[in-house]
């Protein structure tokens, strides 16, 4: 696991850590797709810097968000490593192809779909939820930061 | 604990709001036991996550949920992801209203007598006029506060909200098409009411609570000043489970109190059920006792029966510079305010309904959601999706063009005890029959054309729209029906149960029909109203 994934579950709970050391693989996978998805451009930033996969870890453990869709989400990112072991490492134009194929299956686009839904709840969320960092989701689609901004994580 | 008041209400929405704020402002001692949290106006923001994306003003449907009956399939809320929670909080589901207050024609107090029988729809004349309900609506406006444009017939008591440009296209494109376009009452002050600040045009109106208190919520208009009056308490985070009756009065309500989990009860000499329609049938008919086998105050076997919710859909168009000129487009916060009220009777028998104009709401997260996929079906993600995304939020705007029609009541459609699931409080579940009668959908399917038609006239792109047998969650009435006949209704003309000397239901339940315009303006009047009757008669 790398280094910052490691501190940032430790971070969580001991709970968290487990869950971390159990499907390290998958989360190196989903966090490389998510760049791959959001890729940071000359006018974009991408899930690197707005911060989709901590986002996504952080706000998955809390009472509201639907655990399913976590483990829904990792059981794809298994798929991706049987349809490419070296997924991780591969080339651009091969994690295309390797997304494109697992994308003509059913499960395959409804886990990339939920995965891209997290990825704009990320981008587009108050930065109060970890996401959006220094509203560069929001300065994506040049958004006006609303008023007020939340004041507290899920309501009151 | 045992605690004893004047007036207990269940609930603290819109028919629960006017009978707070009159009676404790008269000198009686009311509690309102609500089962969500007290929240107040400087904890509202807008926050997309906490109240559009995950339950935290609505119960976890893992938690509570419905059993749906759908034809021959019956299912959980929980296995379709679909709720009928609109608002667990003080206020209820007013916090997060757009506010389109639209009056009832005076028709729809006897829509049986004008349409006549109607084969599968159970329609019944009201027990009241228009213009006994008229002085009430008028209450509403001063009180709670509604902006709108004065005409020959209506005044309001403030001017309409700013509105956006795009206004000026549709006035030009109503007249080329002969339909006239009227300025959208609203629950949203235009200006400053004693504690309640003017609009502030935040872009996060509808679904959100109210950052200056200018949305006429029951918390806001009607709660807050009721509780200056010293009478008045409000018990929130208390879920009542049971109304416990005796010699065929409710002599007290049965509540689990949520922050230390115990089960407590209440004292009162007059009872209000509003909690919203499905949760008020589902609450009476869980109030079994000797007397009433079957739920209290059901012995005519009426609680429950004749739900509504609306006829209708909505039709989209996407406009962009090629339409209107996008500096103007995309200016944001003003409100639309236009409403085609000329189609609300299609002829002297038919009846047809009302096309609300609306942006789409700011929601950048399910906007940004609604551009992933290609025509093809494909995925899109990379360059390609920021292309969409500076299309989507840069480019264009999608006004919507929301249509409400009767929900015509019928046999199927209705409330009951689920005998075998209970929430996680113990308690039945409701049992939702969600039986649509086609004409509710044909009704719709007329105005939609009206409706394409003016996105059309007005050069509209991408033109698309729904109209759905489906019942739109937020907007509920009927179940506890008032009438004179006290076989076939379950409440008198006051609101006040046939069966139970006092207890009163004052939510969108009473409706025998529901117009065809959104439910909240009447049910505040109703409840307004019979706050007159209970003052007069206590």
């Amino acid at each position: 696991m790398q280094r910052r994934t490691f501190i940032l579950f430790s971070l969580l709970s001991s709970y968290s850590l487990t869950f971390a050391k159990e499907n390290e693989s998958e989360l190196e996978v989903l966090k490389v797709i998510f760049d791959h998805i959001f890729p940071t451009t000359k006018k974009y930033n991408g899930a690197k810097k707005f911060g989709a996969f901590e986002y996504l870890i952080i706000n998955s453990k809390h009472k509201s968000f639907d655990k399913s869709d976590m483990r829904f989400i990792l059981d794809g990112m298994k798929e991706v490593l049987k349809l490419d072991a070296n997924f991780i490492k591969s080339s651009k134009m091969k994690k295309e192809k390797t997304l494109r194929k697992f994308e003509q299956t059913r499960f395959g686009e409804n886990v990339l779909s939920t995965l891209m839904y997290y990825g704009f709840e990320a981008m587009l969320s108050d930065p109060i939820y970890g996401g959006n960092k220094n509203m560069s989701g929001w300065k994506n689609i040049k958004h006006t930061p609303p008023t007020p901004m939340a004041r507290r994580k899920y309501g009151k | 604990m045992e605690n004893s008041f004047d007036i207990c209400i269940i609930g603290s929405g819109a028919g629960a709001g006017p009978i707070a704020y009159e009676l404790s402002l008269a000198g009686a001692k009311v509690v309102v036991l609500e089962k969500g949290e007290h929240y107040k106006r400087e904890d509202f923001s807008k926050d997309e996550i906490a109240y559009t994306k995950r339950d935290i003003v609505t119960p976890s449907l893992k938690d509570e949920y419905h059993t749906i009956i759908e034809g021959e399939e019956i299912y959980t809320s929980t296995e379709a992801n679909w709720s009928f929670w609109n608002g667990s909080l003080v206020g209820g589901a007013s916090n997060f209203m757009s506010g389109f207050f639209h009056r009832l024609d005076p028709d729809d107090f006897r829509l049986s007598s004008k349409l006549g029988k109607i084969d599968g729809a159970n329609l019944a004349d009201w027990p009241i006029s228009y213009d006994e309900l008229s002085p009430f609506y008028d209450k509403v406006e001063k009180i709670v506060g509604v902006s709108g444009k004065d005409t020959k017939k209506d005044k309001f008591p403030f001017t309409p909200t700013t509105e956006h440009p795009i206004v000026d296209l549709i006035d030009k494109s109503c007249e080329k098409l002969g339909f006239t376009s009227d300025t959208t009452p609203r629950a949203i002050l235009s200006k400053e009411k004693d504690e309640r600040s003017a609009c502030y045009y935040s872009n996060y109106c509808g679904s959100y609570g109210c950052s200056s208190g200018a949305k006429g919520s029951s918390r806001e208009a009607l709660l807050n000043p009721a509780l200056k009056s010293g009478n008045l308490t409000i018990l929130s985070e208390c879920f009542v489970t049971k109304l416990n009756e005796k010699d065929k009065q409710v002599i007290s309500a049965t509540y689990i109190d949520k922050k230390d989990k115990k089960t407590k009860t209440i004292k009162a000499k007059t009872f209000v059920v509003a909690a919203q329609a499905i949760e008020s049938s589902r609450l009476l008919l869980n109030s079994k006792s000797k007397n009433f086998p079957n739920g209290l105050g059901n012995n005519s076997g009426q609680v429950g029966k004749n739900l509504l919710f609306s006829g209708g859909g909505v039709v989209t168009g996407t406009f962009d510079n090629d339409s209107f000129p996008i500096d103007k487009l995309l200016v944001k916060g003003y409100f639309v305010n236009r409403v085609v009220r000329d189609f609300y009777f299609l002829d002297e028998k038919t009846k047809g309904g009302i096309l609300e104009l609306l942006f789409e709401h700011a929601n950048p997260i399910r906007k940004a959601n609604s551009v992933k996929w290609e025509e093809d079906g494909k995925l899109v993600w990379g360059k390609d999706l920021y292309k969409a995304l500076h299309k989507r939020f840069r480019e264009s705007k999608k006004l919507n063009i929301e249509i409400f029609n009767d929900w015509y009541p019928n046999d199927r459609c209705s409330v009951a005890i689920d005998e075998k699931r209970k929430d996680k409080y113990g308690v039945n579940a409701a049992k939702v029959d969600i039986y649509s009668h086609p004409l509710n959908e044909k009704t719709g399917d007329k105005l939609a054309v009206h409706a394409i038609d003016l996105l059309k006239q007005m050069g509209a792109k991408d033109i698309s729209g729904s109209i759905s047998p489906y019942p739109p969650v937020n907007l509920q009435a009927g179940g506890c029906r008032f009438g004179d006949n006290s076989t076939t209704s379950v409440l008198d003309k006051n609101c006040k149960s046939h069966e139970v000397s006092n207890l009163y239901v004052t939510d969108g339940s009473f409706m025998p029909n529901g117009g065809s315009v959104p439910y909240t303006f009447t049910i505040y009047a109703n409840s307004f109203r019979v706050a007159h009757f209970l003052k007069n008669n206590l």
